[in-house]
């Protein structure tokens, strides 16, 4: 499907590209999200990325997947945006074997509380990990299609991958433990 | 009470559900806003190019012609020696030709970036 639309705004039918927007805009932007830590940047991101894919797509030569080309597109103006913020965004490094509540509660939460909880467990996760959760469980990509969104090594994503699930672990507690406090 | 942790299955279904929207309603627009500009951009520049290349193409024939057609018209035009006139032509049309290549030279090459 995507192939044909390619082939549309190749030609010249700028509309045709809306359905690359509508299709991609939101997983782009829970992907800019991991990198940057704040929706609105991220949506600056993504903007800017369609917009790059837009004046690029006549260089895609169908050897990969669109969703692939764009994403790396998205990874890339995402990552060049954060070391133009030059934030600082802390590590998040707890010890795994901190028990300081039931993680299970989470599963107990409605459901846009969990929604909302998950999310700001992976904006407690380092950028990489997050993006790694993200590619692997939301868009359902193989150890393979990451390394080709990312560029990184099979080996280091699986470590990345390891490290990422751990880390969120311990990101969903302390943000229970929190939210028990208060 | 034990407290278990979440298997990696539970923690895979969480994250399923952590799809964030756009936070701008109007972003879908806005995004097409910015490509229709974009293809507009392209296509003036292509359009200026082509015109650019045009325009280059019969001045420097027209001035070939001239530079050409000069010494036949006499000894003299409007009392200047007509070897002088042509002398000072050709050094305005070897300039203009420097400067009006590297200029189309730049409008292509801009036109080859945005592509």
């Amino acid at each position: 499907m995507d192939d044909i639309y390619v082939r549309k705004v190749c030609a010249g039918d700028t509309e045709a590209f809306r359905y690359f927007v509508e299709q991609y805009k939101a997983l782009s932007i829970s992907l800019a999200v991991s990198v940057v830590k704040d929706e609105f940047v991220a949506e600056e991101v993504v903007q800017d990325a369609f917009i790059n894919a837009f004046r690029g797509i006549k260089n895609f030569k169908f050897k990969s997947k669109f969703s692939s080309w764009f994403y790396r597109i998205v990874l890339n103006e995402a990552f060049r945006r954060l070391k133009k913020m030059q934030k600082e965004i802390v590590d998040f490094r707890h010890s795994y074997d901190e028990e300081i509540a039931d993680e299970s509660e989470v599963l107990t939460l409605q459901q846009n509380e969990q929604v909302h909880l998950i999310n700001e467990a992976l904006k407690l996760l380092p950028a990489r990990e997050s993006l790694v959760l993200r590619l692997f469980y939301l868009q359902e990509e193989s150890i393979k299609e990451v390394a080709a969104i990312t560029g990184w090594t099979e080996i280091y994503i699986k470590v990345t991958l390891h490290r990422a699930r751990k880390n969120m672990h311990a990101a969903i507690k302390s943000l229970l433990k929190k939210s028990n406090n208060s | 009470m034990p407290k278990t942790p979440l298997t990696d299955q539970q923690l895979a279904g969480l994250i399923k559900k952590s799809l964030i929207e756009a936070p701008s309603k109007d972003f879908d627009d806005n995004v097409m806003y910015h490509i229709k500009k974009e293809a507009q951009k392209a296509r003036s520049l292509t359009n200026n190019a082509k015109i650019s290349l045009v325009f280059f193409i019969l001045g420097t024939g027209f001035g070939l012609l001239v530079s050409h057609l000069l010494p036949m018209l006499g000894d003299t035009v409007a009392g200047i020696d007509v070897k002088t006139l042509v002398l000072v032509f050709q050094i305005c049309y070897v300039i203009l030709i420097l400067t009006q290549l590297e200029h189309i030279i730049k409008l292509f090459s801009r036109k080859t970036e945005n592509n």
